[in-house]
């Protein structure tokens, strides 16, 4: 019963959308409002029709519909219910209509603030439309998930163990959206190029780009977090292909964020913005292709499919079409304005760029070079973790270096001897201080010099809170009143107080990664219940086992009591279920946070007599890894949201803006 | 006379750097960290991130829950402690499973180029920023 709705709907929906193409295009060439409002209205239709699809899906998984093909693949009878309103993202057809449907949300929101009149956004309307039909078409006709099947089973297949996790709440749907998010820029920046109206819509730009580049950063920090608690190795980050696939993009709209502020002060970069948004866009969908094509293999690939070549297909029309156009309006493009001197902010910026680009190409490379071997000499290899290590770190060491000295430089020209005078003390005092931490924390030198690079960024930023907040002499000198003028003053310029902010914890994030790789420590221990071991400053007694049958795994639990400094710290477990159905291995491990520093062990084999083998690791200064991302997004919240920007709020008042 | 004085102070800020950066490097190379490690398991640490586990589509040994990563990793432990080098373990490996086994490819033959990709592109990004930096100045020029 459900199956036929879903589909008639998600059908009904493609419908819409071509019409509403249709109509756009002609609405344009036409130049016919009403046209243009059918279309508009069409649109919406899509995206109600689209959630309800969706919904028709979630319900057949939640009623155990096992005449649908896919439900029956992928939840059972025996899976918890909280996650059957979840499962249905975890195959490929799912999660398909997880993309449409989040994309059908973002044109809806992004249609929704456009007067119908403007033509720069029904250009851009007309772009992310286009991808709206490709992305639904594939779905409604290669990957229904609202197919059949033949007969309809007792109980349906189940998920990937992996899947059954808290993650799986938020990571797979956050990354998909910012990965399908990618056009929204795309879409914008090509209608800008269109028009010829640079100006005024380069606030939508930046704002949609940095929303969506949040939307990204939070979609890694939750992937590595997930990785790091359930994969059970005590790592984050292993530079697989799937998440280099998705780090990719991030990388290029990272590069992108910048170089538009460049563009909206300076009015300079035009025709470099769009190559970034192209290559963006490019890149995210090498993302999908890598993600569903199954090319290369990974961990990660919950989704693969035979839907390679029609990604394949789509991403070389779009790039080959992107380029061309790139190519036709380029003379268009050119900016009157020049950088003055190598030590200027924009050069920075500059700098910034390009080598953030060199960090994706190379990532690429690494990602797609094993298909060339295999292509061209036969030859299976394997580029892992050494190579990324060795060739992105030190780049990526660099840009950090970059982002500390950037945000603080004149826009312009400055020169070397006046620049110097200004930094010196904050230079000597951020030494100081970083040694001191290092001692207190016993850091290694890569600590130390990261520790350097955090606070020259920081105090610099804090000097500027301070001269701004603290110093005006006109300001009565109270609390409350200081605590309003922050707020003022952070939404008088709220762009730039939103990225220092995320620098911040763009540097913590730097610190955790220095921590975890350079302090980190890991030894096996073979440990009988009642024994007791030693690892650094930690004492722990692995105390007993216990072993839970269940329908569908077996979970095994050990309990360890753990001491710090001779300080007991309570007793911990940690989990590991065995799916004998998918052949497969769910780890739980046992994290115990402590102050910045995490206690991680997991069990890896147990005997009959209840003895084991656990692999401990110290993972110091990683939760700093976590914090920082919170405060990297509230840092683009900052700069996003208009609550906080206050020539937003003026323009809406006079009404400017619709 | 006043401004000379000045000046002269700002040339001895100036020279500050040097003596300051000279000292962060010396305490932070020589800062003696204790790890609790022995030597040879910082050499297993390392190893392991360079072997892949067989079986896995994208792991290495370090990282996969499999029991033939667990064996390997087990094989390299005594070696280790048998005295053998880390070429000749990770030699050995390859005689056995074939070049598969390395998590990343070794600096000749087929994995060369893709150590070289790296040279060209940073390369590439260079003229890319010369390009940039210099285009946009010629453009001012002519309007």
């Amino acid at each position: 019963m459900l199956g036929p709705l879903g589909d008639l709907l998600i059908k009904l929906s493609l419908g819409v959308y071509i019409y509403s193409l249709i109509s756009l295009i002609a609405g344009i060439k036409l130049n016919d409002i009403r046209l243009l409002m059918s279309s508009r209205f069409s649109t919406y239709s899509g995206f109600v029709l689209m959630i309800f699809s969706t919904i028709c899906l979630i319900f057949a998984f939640v009623t155990h519909d096992y005449s649908i093909q896919y439900v029956a693949d992928h939840s059972s009878n025996a899976m918890p219910m909280i996650y059957t309103w979840i499962a249905f993202y975890s195959g490929n057809e799912g999660s398909l209509l997880f993309i449409c449907a989040s994309l059908a949300v973002l044109l809806f929101l992004f249609v929704r603030n456009q007067s119908i009149g403007d033509m720069t956004s029904n250009y851009s309307t007309v772009f992310v439309l286009l991808f709206m039909i490709f992305l639904l078409g594939t779905t409604s006709l290669l990957a229904n998930p609202f197919n059949l099947s033949e007969y309809t089973p007792e109980d349906g297949q189940g998920i990937n163990p992996l899947l059954l996790h808290f993650g799986m709440f938020i990571h797979p749907p956050v990354q998909m959206i910012g990965l399908t998010g990618v056009i929204v820029p795309f879409a914008i920046s090509l209608g800008i190029v269109i028009s010829g109206d640079m100006d005024s819509k380069l606030n939508l730009l930046r704002k949609w780009s940095i929303s969506i580049w949040m939307i990204l950063t939070a979609g890694l920090a939750l992937g590595s977090w997930w990785a790091y608690t359930i994969l059970g190795w005590g790592g984050y980050w292993a530079w697989d292909p799937v998440e280099n696939s998705s780090l990719m993009p991030w990388l290029i709209m990272t590069a992108l964020i910048h170089s538009l502020i460049v563009q909206r002060k300076r009015n300079m970069f035009k025709g470099w913005n769009i190559f970034l948004v192209i290559f963006a866009f490019f890149m995210a969908q090498m993302g999908m292709f890598i993600n569903r094509g199954g090319t290369v293999p990974s961990v990660h690939s919950f989704a693969s499919s035979s839907l390679g070549w029609t990604f394949l297909i789509f991403m070389t029309i779009s790039t080959i079409f992107s380029f061309c156009f790139f190519i036709y309006y380029f003379p268009k493009l050119h900016s009157p304005k020049k950088v003055n001197s190598l030590l200027s902010r924009e050069s920075f910026i500059l700098i910034q760029n390009v080598l953030f680009l060199s960090v994706a190409l190379i990532t690429l490379m690494g990602t797609i070079y094993p298909v060339f071997t295999q292509s061209i000499e036969n030859q299976e290899i394997y580029v892992g973790r050494e190579f990324y290590d060795t060739v992105n770190a030190p780049i990526l060491f660099v840009l950090m270096i970059v982002l500390s000295i950037a945000p603080f430089i004149p826009w312009k020209n400055t020169s070397i001897k006046s620049y110097l005078r200004k930094k010196i003390p904050i230079v000597t005092f951020s030494i100081l201080l970083s040694i001191f931490t290092s001692w207190l924390i016993n850091g290694h030198y890569w600590v130390t010099i990261s520790l350097f690079i955090f606070y020259f960024a920081s105090l610099q930023f804090l000097l500027e809170l301070y001269r701004i907040i603290i110093l005006p002499k006109n300001s009565k000198f109270n609390f409350s009143g200081k605590l309003k003028n922050i707020f003022k003053i952070l939404g008088a310029n709220s762009s730039r107080y939103g990225g220092l902010i995320s620098h911040t914890g763009i540097l913590l994030v730097m610190l955790g990664i220095a921590g975890t790789s350079f302090m980190g420590i890991e030894r096996d221990f073979a440990l009988e219940p009642g024994q007791k071991a030693n690892f650094k400053n930690y004492e722990f007694t692995y105390i007993d086992s216990v072993i839970t049958t269940k329908s569908d795994h077996t979970n095994y639990k050990a309990f360890m009591e753990i001491k710090k400094n001779g300080k007991n710290l309570g007793t911990f477990f940690t989990s590991k279920s065995y799916y004998p159905r998918f052949d497969m291995n769910s780890t739980k491990a046992g994290i115990i946070e402590f102050g910045l520093e995490d206690f991680y062990f997991s069990q890896s084999i147990l005997s009959e007599d209840n003895s084991a083998i656990f692999e401990v690791k110290i993972n110091p200064l990683v939760s700093l890894i976590w914090y920082g991302t919170i405060i990297v997004i509230i840092g683009a919240l900052v700069s996003v949201l208009p609550y906080f920007d206050r020539s937003y709020a003026k323009s809406k008042n006079s009404g400017e803006i619709k | 006379m006043k401004k000379q004085l000045k000046s002269i102070h700002l040339y001895k800020s100036y020279y500050l750097v040097i003596p300051v950066v000279l000292c962060f490097v010396l305490v932070s190379c020589f800062y003696n960290q204790q790890t609790n490690l022995t030597e040879n398991e910082i050499r297993y640490l390392n190893l392991e991130t360079k072997i892949k586990c067989p079986i896995c589509p994208a792991e290495t040994i370090a990282e996969s829950n499999t029991k033939i990563a667990k064996d390997l990793k087990n094989f390299i432990k005594t070696k280790i402690d048998d005295g053998w080098s880390d070429k000749k373990i990770t030699e050995f490996l390859v005689s056995k499973y074939g070049i598969e086994i390395l998590a990343s490819p070794e600096k000749k033959g087929i994995g060369l180029f893709l150590w070289i990709i790296p040279i060209i592109i940073l390369v590439i990004a260079f003229i890319t920023f010369i390009i940039l930096y210099f285009n946009v100045r010629e453009k001012r020029i002519y309007s």
